[in-house]
């Protein structure tokens, strides 16, 4: 096959999923950029040019910065937190432990739960009075509180619900990555007499790191794009507590229909979400070189 | 000597077992909770157990013209055609990113792995406003669409990764051997990459099934998926009824779990994202 057959076959076989993906996310994005400049249409009248008022609209508004700074939070207190556990499963279901097997399921159960079922279960857990976390906290002798239904706690209670659904899925990239780890590096190091910790930190954390800047992007990644759960849960309360920012994209423009401003905070999201992308492309490339 | 190695040996134990049981609470805890719902027929504070279990809902869920088995079966239909469309352009795709020499690859991973990044919300309000105009709102072809370009991006990946962990000296062994391409690709090629595939096939198929927002925007309210059916009752107040949907939901995926770990190698998994 000459150079050029084979580009031209290359490009047929990936046309039908590039249109795809085309017309499903790429445009739908640009149309967004768009309508971010342009008034939201109301009855009679049409949508006209206003340059960058809802961008201005959004600098002044007090709930846009809280939810960026809750998603801000919400993000520092489950990505570090979902890759810990999730290297500490990980290596904890390589070794040799009894009933590894069922571990391994175990851990991976809440990945594969869809998000809304998820919510549904935790609604339930942190239900007052009679949820499952209430009865254990007053079996212990501690007060009634309402765990979603106050400011101080809320956000907290999404990020546990948060960590519990991811750490599962990024165990299974770290395990990948530890079971393709030869195991003439364990033997090396053990015959040289150094300990665990040490083989650890100085062995097998700087072999994951390829894995563990994968996960890092995705965990921030998906810091801010999961919605199911707040809707489900807390639908942004009490007091935008948990109003997260594409929390409140989806109220700006499905409970208040303001779908230019809404497209306009869109914008700031993808910048942000863009951002992590180019990351986790940078890093991908630079991969390679880790091998 | 030996004694103290023993003694450190039998803490090790012990801390491993008060972790694992820990963690065994932490993911078992919330699930045993959803379960005492599902059966509870009548709950009220301040109980600190259902008063009485009973299948009353179940029947009522299973009722033949219940609109759960509806729905669970309009679920069921959009994953299977949503996993076929989406193999259909993943494949060959995967394929061509695996395997052939490409000008500006790097250009097409980032279109490929851009979606990756952009949260559907904003995306499917967009589709839903094109569909509302092309009248492809509130139908499965709509709802099938949205769910294959959904499920698009991974597919691609894991089938790319499947490609490109079958050895190519055993294609180039056959080649020689004068098959033709055709047989070598169904000799050859597809059925060691099968287990990649079969493994992308379910990732697609369970993304489709628990797949909410996009049903919420694209199919509403004429295409009840059943994440839409719990999201009603839940919010309706009615606990067992969601439970119930909720349990539904998980068997698939637990199911499909048990298959991913014998279909998804690792040696697969770690070509991901090359």
């Amino acid at each position: 096959m000459t150079r050029t057959t084979q580009w031209l076959y290359a490009w047929l076989l990936l046309l039908p999923s590039m249109a795809l993906l085309v017309l499903f996310t790429h445009y739908p994005v640009i149309a967004n950029l768009w309508h971010s400049f342009l008034s939201t249409p109301k009855g009679s009248r049409p949508a006209v040019w206003v340059g960058t008022d809802n961008y201005a609209q959004l600098a002044e508004d007090p709930i846009f910065w809280q939810a960026l700074s809750n998603n801000l939070w919400y993000a520092l207190g489950t990505i570090p937190v979902s890759i810990a556990l999730a290297l500490l499963m990980a290596a904890w279901v390589h070794g040799k432990v009894a009933g590894r097997g069922f571990l391994r399921l175990a851990y991976f159960t809440p990945t594969v739960l869809p998000m809304i079922a998820v919510a549904n279960i935790w609604l339930f857990f942190y239900t007052p009075e009679y949820g499952l976390l209430e009865q254990v906290t007053k079996g212990m002798g501690f007060a009634s509180h309402n765990w979603l239904g106050s400011k101080s706690t809320a956000l907290v209670c999404l990020m546990v619900v948060t960590i519990w659904k991811e750490a599962g899925f990024f165990m299974v990239f770290y395990l990948a990555a530890l079971q393709s780890m030869s195991p003439h590096l364990a033997e090396a190091a053990a015959i040289e007499g150094a300990s665990r910790w040490t083989f650890f930190r100085r062995v097998t954390f700087p072999l994951l790191m390829p894995v563990t800047l994968f996960v890092l992007v995705n965990a921030v990644i998906n810091a801010f794009r999961l919605v199911d759960h707040i809707v489900v849960m807390t639908r942004g309360g009490p007091d935008n507590a948990t109003a997260l920012l594409l929390y409140y994209i989806y109220e700006i423009g499905f409970r208040f229909w303001d779908s230019a401003y809404a497209a306009a905070l869109t914008m700031v999201l993808l910048a942000i979400l863009g951002l992590a992308a180019l990351l986790q492309f940078l890093v991908l490339e630079r991969r390679t070189h880790y091998q | 000597m030996t004694g103290s190695l023993a003694g450190v040996r039998w803490g090790d134990t012990l801390a491993r077992v008060v972790v694992i049981l820990l963690l065994a609470f932490a993911i078992f805890g919330p699930l045993a909770n959803l379960v005492l719902w599902a059966f509870a027929e009548r709950w009220y504070f301040p109980h600190k157990l259902p008063q009485e279990f009973g299948l009353t809902f179940w029947a009522r869920v299973f009722a033949p013209r219940g609109s759960a088995l509806a729905s669970l079966w309009t679920s069921v239909g959009i994953a299977c055609l949503t996993v076929l469309s989406t193999l259909a352009v993943a494949v060959p795709a995967g394929y061509a990113l695996a395997r052939l020499r490409l000008p500006a690859r790097t250009l097409i991973l980032l279109v490929f792995l851009l979606p990756q990044a952009v949260p559907n919300l904003p995306v499917y309000v967009n589709i839903a406003r094109v569909f509302y105009e092309i009248r492809l709102n509130g139908t499965i072809t709509g709802v099938v669409l949205v769910h294959a370009a959904h499920g698009l991006v991974l597919a691609v990946w894991i089938a790319s990764a499947a490609f490109a962990s079958v050895d190519a000296s055993l294609e180039e062994a056959a080649r020689n051997m004068g098959a033709s391409a055709w047989r070598c690709w169904t000799t050859v090629t597809l059925p060691l990459a099968l287990p990649g595939l079969i493994a992308s096939a379910i990732f697609v198929f369970l993304e489709s099934l628990d797949e909410f927002t996009g049903t919420y925007f694209v199919g509403v309210p004429d295409v009840t998926t059943l994440p839409l059916l719990m999201f009603n009752a839940s919010m309706g107040g009615n606990y067992q009824i969601a439970s119930i949907t909720a349990i539904l939901l998980l068997l698939p995926s637990i199911a499909f779990m048990l298959a991913v770990e014998r279909f998804l190698k690792a040696d697969v998994l770690a070509m991901i994202g090359r």
